[in-house]
């Protein structure tokens, strides 16, 4: 690829001259966007360590020095169990995300891999349900929660996960463009069980996909206030964005750098996740298993 | 990829078998090893910290390191915290209550006390054994806020919450020449002397200072001398002259830019009170205990606005705010839900106790009026004795007008006072669209 | 064995081997359905059901029904004073504008540095730290970014407001003096157009990094050996872009549209912060799910009236994503067959 354009570059000055055009183009706007996108955390992060009367009259990008009394702030409250909302958070949230990854790869493997009668009405209704806002349906979501007893569990937060038309159908979009059924059937030929060959063939080929749907599904997971507020009663189950709620529920009295310093915390985990994932984004480029 | 699922196996398997989450996945709160479990539900930790350091020290119960609050006859505590965003609060506590979930007590702002009181989800506070004798040293009005269609009491406060005007007296002396309290309520008596005194305020100060946050801040006095409730006994809208008076008044304040613009509650407003740009601030009593000291940037006199504020009756008498407890229809513990009413809400000698420790303006009078005999200050306040002033105000305070549908109708009809003093709307096309707003909010409502 | 033959003979084990499997496809898809039915359509079910009665709690705790009163619901929606535009038309139209403008901007940004990232003729030093930061304001909560865009738009001296008087938007003398800066400052959180504008600036600037990681993983999943032979065969990179890359990329094009149109419709976190306290933008900002919310989380509790919000809502977006599809679908069908022909021809060699 390389020596091509090696090539071109010697034959035509004026070419490369524009590619370095470009790519300084290409440069600056990158570095604009990168700076758009880190202003927030930078914020977050600054107002973490300002004092909240502070905060409240401007913005700055200057650190304060009141990170330690912040953090004693948040400490003092009686309410706020920092490492408890982040375990609670950390176990539905990674759950939801494998089981999510799970079903949904089954699902779409099952309706690309085999021909069956129902097949193409299945994946209508998927598509179907696909269009179904889920703030539709959380009145009757809550009142069953109720019936089943399921109310002030994490159930309800993790389970639901496994029926993500969303995920479905991407998996099934990605998977009719990167896994060829001459690699199942050769699997099948060599005697590999239906769902060894799921298991060992098709999801390791998945591997791009399955990193950036992750990634999606587990920060809609964790950032997800909507249902856990609905659903979890009990203080000891509090996700970590129910924490940041209560510390903001305080209308009367909110201390933003508290406020600011909580969700700061919140953020890290994710930070660990995708820079974790985002591993599999860059480097997925060899996407194996295409070529024979 | 096999690493990204294992490791998220791992991180889901690891999780899920430590012991301490193991309930997440169980209906079950935190099970009492020894009795049952008293259940309270509220919006924030305001009363969950009254229990824990008034309350229990008082009784005899333990706190737990870990926070468990155990009652004296074994019973545990489970306070249930649902914050009170968009209504997240009435939501769950609604659900809950047609669900018929255990709950033992709950909280009630004065804005939707009356939902609650007028319904079949609270038992009447005599029910427990509570008399009305017992009730009788508590300030008037919070009993008629609490009192259903058919004078039955089913609320009991732990707080009164007249209001007044608070000022910078340094700010005051700067610009109005004013040294005194006395002097001071000579400027602010009426709403016309108020008036005048906020384009003072701005004209001296070349609209450095403004006399009050916003428009919003007024409102919270004009609500509560109206004429009529928002809704009368036949479901329908009533808008009276007071409203209007109020659309034109905060039109002037908007026009000759009279206000620092700083909604109630906004980051700004909160840090109006830390600053100069603000000279003035209507609050009741839990607001200044809780609230502006909290925003002062002090805690001390003469740190940031500490001990600089002074306090004065103002145009005219006013209530904001208040918390009522209810006993709900699925109370299983009548005894101690009982004494903790008692505690806190009728007797004269713990409800001291916690005014002195708290500062909280208790619903006592004979407990306030001790407090007062004994000599009482507040450094806050350059060492007003404000209790005097809120017992001053506090028969003159008028429930008359409150209503179960306060809050929302409250709030649609600042919508439209925004579009007024925007000038985008005309008086009568402003309240046609806040009826409007009321009855989508409200169907069984009609507008006039 | 000639190569001939052993496809042949493949292709014959192939057939015979599907037929045996077929139930293999059912147990595949079964847990998905399993808990879609007992999760999802129950709680729907019952949407529907509640569209059609009369199901309220009044704002005094009284319940009322549900008795069945057909399309009342709707016709109460549509009910509007004179002139006016129903409330339930105002919210769509709402969702429509700010979904559109955030939408637009998002797919060609995204569309750009996905076709710049796996441009053939030169690398983009530092890629992946690119593309790991512009994904970045996806991750964090919209409570946070609420709360900084307050901070920003704040009246009357914020920093946008500053940005306006230095380019001699608004009158500079009077601005900077703190006392009567209000008397010019513009009132972006009250405006509707500027809540608009700000909650769709929010949106695209939270999505265009997931839409943009979406499609590179679409690009990269496409058969490198067909770019291979395409440069091979001397095609430019816009010509491979135009002619290999965007065809191919055809299904994920279609979800990220689809699944876009689906939450742009469901949009709430963000619209629902930005909302001022009794601030007049809200008539211009509020969103379809949030009215919804509001008929059952404010005042009356009118279960009937939200439920048939919801009802609108799965049909509009039904109509939307079916469009969509028909313009899509016999491409894709094209598409398919295409790779499917590439496969076979890349097993034959």
């Amino acid at each position: 690829m390389s020596n091509l354009t090696d090539t071109a570059g010697r034959v035509s000055g004026s070419y490369r001259a524009r590619i370095i055009g470009k790519k300084t183009l290409i440069y600056i706007v990158c570095i604009f966007l990168c700076a758009l996108s880190l202003f927030p955390f930078l914020v977050m992060f600054v107002n973490a360590t300002r004092p909240s009367a502070d905060i409240a009259q401007r913005l700055s990008l200057v650190p304060g020095n009141m990170l330690a009394t912040n953090w004693q702030t948040l400490e003092e409250r009686q309410n706020f169990d920092f490492v408890r909302g982040m375990l609670n958070s950390l176990l539905v949230s990674s759950s939801a995300t494998f089981l999510c990854l799970y079903v949904s790869l089954m699902t779409s493997y099952g309706l690309v891999v085999y021909r069956f009668k129902l097949r193409q009405a299945a994946f209508t209704f998927i598509m179907v349900v696909l269009m179904i806002p889920s703030q539709v349906s959380i009145i009757g979501f809550f009142n069953e929660m109720y019936k089943m007893g399921l109310i002030n569990t994490f159930w309800p937060l993790i389970l639901p996960a496994a029926a993500s038309p969303s995920v479905v159908f991407f998996m099934r979009q990605f998977m009719l463009g990167s896994l060829p059924l001459e690699i199942v059937e050769a699997a099948r030929i060599d005697g590999s069980g239906e769902f060894r060959t799921f298991n060992r063939i098709a999801i390791p080929m998945m591997a791009p996909a399955i990193a950036t749907q992750a990634i999606f599904i587990f920060v809609g997971s964790w950032n997800n206030l909507f249902t856990p507020t609905m659903v979890i009663n009990s203080q000891a189950k509090f996700t970590m964005p129910m924490l940041v709620s209560l510390l903001k529920s305080d209308r009367f009295r909110t201390d933003f750098g508290t406020v600011y310093l909580a969700l700061s915390l919140t953020v890290l985990p994710l930070f660990i996740v995708y820079f974790m994932l985002s591993k599999f984004i860059i480097s997925g480029v060899a996407l194996g298993g295409v070529k024979e | 990829m096999k690493k990204i699922l294992s490791l998220v196996l791992a991180l889901a398997l690891l999780l899920g078998c430590a012991s301490a989450l193991a309930e997440g996945f169980t209906t079950d709160f935190d099970v009492p090893a020894t009795g049952e479990k008293f259940v309270i539900y509220a919006w924030n930790d305001e009363f969950l910290g009254m229990l824990k350091n008034y309350y229990i020290p008082a009784v005899g119960g333990t706190v737990a390191d870990d926070g468990t609050v155990t009652f004296p006859n074994g019973d545990v505590l489970e306070f249930v915290i649902n914050p009170n965003d968009n209504g997240n609060y009435q939501a769950k506590l609604d659900q809950a209550l047609q669900n018929e979930q255990h709950i033992d007590l709950f909280l009630m702002e004065a804005d939707y006390a009356l939902k609650y009181v007028n319904s079949e989800y609270t038992r009447p506070i005599e029910s427990v054994g509570i008399t009305a004798e017992e009730m009788a040293g508590q300030y008037e009005y919070t009993r008629q806020v609490a009192t259903d269609e058919n004078g039955v009491i089913k609320g009991s406060s732990w707080q009164a919450a007249p209001g007044l005007f608070m000022y910078r007296a340094s700010l005051a002396k700067k610009y109005l020449g004013v040294n005194s309290p006395e002097e001071m309520q000579e400027k602010v008596k009426d709403w016309d002397s108020w008036l005048a005194t906020a384009r003072e305020v701005k004209e001296k100060s070349e609209g450095a200072t403004k006399l009050i946050p916003s428009n919003g801040d007024v409102w919270q006095v004009v609500r509560t001398v109206r004429s009529t409730p928002w809704v009368d006994e036949s479901l329908t809208l009533k808008i009276d002259d007071q409203v209007k008076w109020y659309f034109d008044f905060a039109k002037t304040l908007r026009e000759e830019n009279l206000t620092a613009e700083a909604n109630p509650w906004s980051e700004g407003w909160n840090a109006c009170m830390g600053n100069d740009s603000v000279m003035g601030l209507f609050f009741s009593t839990w607001g200044i205990q809780w609230t502006m000291v909290g925003n002062s940037g002090g805690s001390a006199p003469g740190e940031g606005t500490y001990g600089d504020w002074r306090a004065v009756k103002g145009p005219q008498p006013y209530y904001w705010g208040g918390t009522w407890l209810a006993v709900s229809k699925f109370c299983t513990n009548d005894a101690l839900a009982a004494d903790i009413i008692r505690f806190f809400t009728t007797e004269e000698d713990s409800m001291k106790y916690y005014c002195l420790g708290s500062k909280d303006y208790v619903n006592n009078d004979a407990a306030v009026k001790s407090i007062i005999d004994d000599g009482f200050s507040f450094d806050f306040l350059g060492g007003q004795d404000h209790y005097s002033l809120f017992r001053e105000v506090l028969p003159l305070i008028d429930v008359s007008t409150m209503s179960a549908y306060d809050q929302n109708i409250n709030s649609a009809m600042d919508t439209q006072v925004n579009y007024y003093i925007a000038g985008e709307k005309d008086l009568d096309t402003a309240l046609a669209d806040f009826a409007a707003a009321v009855v989508d909010l409200y169907p069984e409502i009609t507008a006039e | 064995m000639s190569q001939a033959t052993q496809v042949t003979a493949r292709r014959s084990r192939l057939s015979r081997s599907r037929l045996e499997k077929t139930y293999w496809g059912y147990l595949f898809i079964a847990p998905f359905f399993l808990v879609y039915a007992i999760f999802q359509l129950y709680p729907l079910g019952n949407t529907f059901y509640l569209a059609f009665q009369k199901y309220m709690i009044t704002g005094t705790n009284k319940v009322i029904g549900p008795n069945p009163v057909g399309f009342n619901n709707f016709a109460a929606l549509f009910k509007a004073s004179s002139g006016a535009t129903p409330k339930v038309v105002q919210v769509f139209i709402n969702t429509g504008i700010m979904w559109i403008i955030n939408f637009i901007p998002q797919m060609l940004i995204a569309l750009l540095l996905a076709k710049w990232f796996t441009d053939t003729r030169f690398t983009i030093r530092g890629q992946g730290a690119i593309k790991v930061m512009v994904y970045m304001p996806n991750i964090i909560t919209a409570a946070s970014i609420s709360m900084l865009f307050y901070a920003l738009f704040a009246f009357p001296q914020g920093p946008a407001n500053s940005i306006l008087a230095s380019l001699g938007v608004i009158d500079k003398e009077i601005y900077l003096n703190s006392g009567i800066a209000a008397t010019v400052a513009f009132r972006f959180l009250e405006d509707g157009w500027a809540v608009r504008l700000i909650v769709a600036f929010i949106n695209f600037w939270m999505w265009y990094g997931n839409t943009m990681i979406v499609l590179v993983a679409g690009i990269l999943g496409v058969n490198p050996s067909l770019f291979e032979a395409a440069q091979v065969d001397g095609a430019s990179s816009n010509q491979i872009f135009h002619r290999i890359t965007i065809p191919l990329l055809r299904p994920i094009l279609l979800y990220t549209l689809v699944t876009s149109l689906i939450g742009g419709m469901q949009m709430y976190d963000i619209p629902a912060m930005m909302q001022q306290q009794g601030s007049k933008a809200k008539d211009m900002t509020q969103t379809v799910t949030m009215y919804i919310q509001e008929l059952v989380f404010e005042g009356t509790k009118d279960y009937g009236r939200s439920a048939a919000v919801s009802v609108l809502l799965f049909l509009v977006t039904a109509v939307f994503s079916v469009i969509l599809f028909y313009i899509m679908r016999d491409k894709e069908a094209s598409r398919q067959r295409k790779m499917m022909r590439a496969a076979r021809k890349e097993a034959k060699l």
